[in-house]
């Protein structure tokens, strides 16, 4: 492409220090409050713990300068911390699979929809992720709850009591599920919009039914969007917070809710920082499985295609 | 005969498909409708009132004076979160999407905050605001917040600045323009609308957050959410109701404006590229 010089071109360096104060801010902010907090959690979870009747005045949660392997080596006898990791990984693995399934066909639909009719959907989607997880939760116990609307059908027609989701684990899985679902429907309608129709109608005419037509043209297309979603949902699962702590009973606390009670509840910081430190790890190893399978799986479906081969043989 | 067999059958399918379409979005609804209909009681215990509605829990919310705190503290960081994630991300987004070789390495930096445990995030930036020393302060809330909502505005401004048409900017430069006023006058007016709707996210966001605002915020530093759990977890009001009814309408206010703005934006790019 042919470009005037303008009269003074800028030299490198020049460029370099725009680039740099343009970026700066932003990255500065996230090193300062994402990276560098990661990097002060594993220091203080090196911390030798603050001493009994000080801790509970809020005055020595941890002792400063100290450099101690107690509180990170009594993780692993530690049952309440084991207990909390199982539950985790089952919750956020539950809930990642249950919104695939619900998000998936919800997402075919609102694809097929009018742009308009889309959009309207799309922005229902949003509302519940704009407004506070208390304020979505409270509304779902009380939805669910004994006295809400769900119960007062269900009691008249089927003469039920209300459904038993109240503190147990039942009820933070659907809670969390409730949460997380968004998400999902607003990742795969993405992809399921970004299908070549022409492809699909291609298929078509070549005498595919639908439900060929899906397997061949539109689950290869979307697969990568799939595991995506499925992986960050599974991350996010992981991190669970609000609906363990709300909806369950302390046999469906998470990770996440253990460290925020050995912290504010037991004054004990290097426990706290010890538990997150491990969920961190739990999280950053679920992000690299999804991103090996993402990879593998687009991998696959790019030598599948350059092949002329159907990729889900 | 078999054709019109068929199509009846497609009919029927896609009717019932949008059916469930509709249930399930009124699964997702109900439960922030519910919450308003319970704001509404008249009594002093969380419930859905049949008989008789009143407004008494919204008043209570304008008069009681922590509720108040709440709410000008969650306006007033929502707003400078707001701003200052805007101001970076406006920066971030316009390298990023100027060079490919920036990006590899400045957008996973930007976007970690998304993955990482807002748990273990909030416990790490409980230190080093405190070294910072603005804990305790608005401040301290601001800089969590942004943080935490730069992904968002990153994303929604890159994506409008790769939409842009390339040969605008070529031609403005080829036109004498230096790079400087290529982009104030040529690429930033495009910006308009996704400014808009990234700010009006980023605002909505903050102000809703609870996790960071439980961790890093103190009583002087309450927001709106931070005032809502201790009475979702041991007391029950149905302020809490009347409180969660503001939250979502704030909501569903923004995501109108959201909506009129990025319509016109669609429309705009549409009518440019004709």
């Amino acid at each position: 492409m042919h470009r005037s010089a303008p009269r003074v071109r800028p030299s490198w360096w020049h460029r370099l220090i725009v680039t740099l104060m343009a970026a700066a801010p932003a990255a500065l902010i996230v090193l300062l409050l994402g990276v560098l907090p990661l990097g002060w959690l594993i220091r203080m979870s090196l911390y030798a713990r603050g001493g009994g009747a000080a801790a509970t005045r809020g005055a020595g949660f941890y002792q400063p300068g100290t450099w101690s392997t107690e509180s990170v080596v009594a993780l692993w006898s530690d049952p309440v911390a084991g207990a909390a990791l199982e539950w985790t990984l089952r919750l956020s693995t539950i809930t990642s699979v249950l919104c695939l399934v619900v998000g998936l066909p919800m997402a075919l639909v609102i694809g097929r929809l009018s742009a308009r009719w889309r959009r309207v959907v799309l922005l229902g989607v949003l509302l519940p992720k704009l407004t506070n997880v208390l304020v979505l939760l409270f509304g779902l116990m009380l939805t669910l709850g004994a006295s809400g609307p769900l119960s007062m059908v269900l009691g008249q027609v089927f003469a039920w009591g209300y459904v038993p989701v109240h503190h147990n684990a039942l009820a933070v899985v659907l809670g969390k599920t409730w949460l997380l679902l968004p998400y999902a429907v607003l990742l795969l309608t993405r992809a399921v919009v970004a299908v070549d129709p022409a492809q699909l109608r291609a298929a078509r005419g070549l005498g595919a039914g639908p439900w060929a037509a899906f397997l061949h043209v539109t689950l290869p297309s979307i697969l990568p969007t799939m595991v995506l979603t499925a992986g960050l949902l599974w991350v996010w699962g992981i991190g669970a917070f609000v609906a363990p702590y709300l909806m369950g009973a302390p046999d469906q606390y998470t990770l996440a809710v253990e460290v925020q009670r050995a912290t504010f509840e037991q004054m004990n910081w290097p426990r706290g920082a010890a538990l997150a430190v491990l969920l961190l790890m739990v999280a950053s190893a679920a992000l690299l499985v999804t991103g090996g399978v993402y990879w593998a799986v687009t991998r696959r479906l790019r030598d599948g295609s350059m092949r002329g081969q159907p990729c889900d043989s | 005969m078999r054709f019109l067999a068929q199509s009846t059958r497609v009919r029927v399918a896609t009717g019932t498909a949008r059916l469930l379409l509709a249930a399930a979005m009124a699964m997702l609804l109900l439960p922030l409708l519910v919450s308003v209909w319970a704001s509404l009681t008249p009594g002093s215990m969380v419930s859905l009132p049949t008989q008789e509605v009143s407004l008494r829990w919204y008043q209570a919310l304008a008069t009681d004076p922590r509720w108040r705190l709440a709410m000008g503290n969650s306006l007033t960081i929502a707003a400078a979160t707001a701003a200052l994630a805007t101001l970076a991300g406006l920066g971030s987004a316009t390298v990023c999407a100027a060079s490919p070789r920036t990006a590899a390495w400045l957008t996973p930096l930007l976007l970690a905050p998304l993955v990482i445990p807002p748990v273990a995030l909030a416990m790490g930036q409980l230190p080093v605001l405190h070294a910072l020393g603005v804990w305790g302060t608005a401040s301290a809330l601001v800089l969590a917040h942004t943080c935490w909502t730069l992904p968002v505005v990153h994303l929604v401004l890159v994506q409008r600045l790769l939409e842009l048409d390339a040969t605008l900017v070529a031609a403005a430069r080829g036109l004498g323009a230096s790079r400087w006023r290529a982009w104030r006058w040529v690429v930033l007016p495009q910006l308009k609308g996704s400014l808009v709707i990234a700010a009006l996210f980023a605002f909505v966001l903050s102000f809703n957050e609870f996790l960071l605002a439980l961790f890093v915020g103190t009583p002087q530093s309450d927001t709106l959410p931070r005032v809502i759990w201790p009475s979702l977890r041991y007391t029950l009001s149905p302020a809490v109701a009347a409180a969660s009814t503001v939250s979502t309408g704030i909501a569903a206010l923004c995501l109108v404006v959201v909506a009129a703005f990025g319509w016109s934006a669609f429309r705009g790019a549409s009518s440019s590229s004709r």
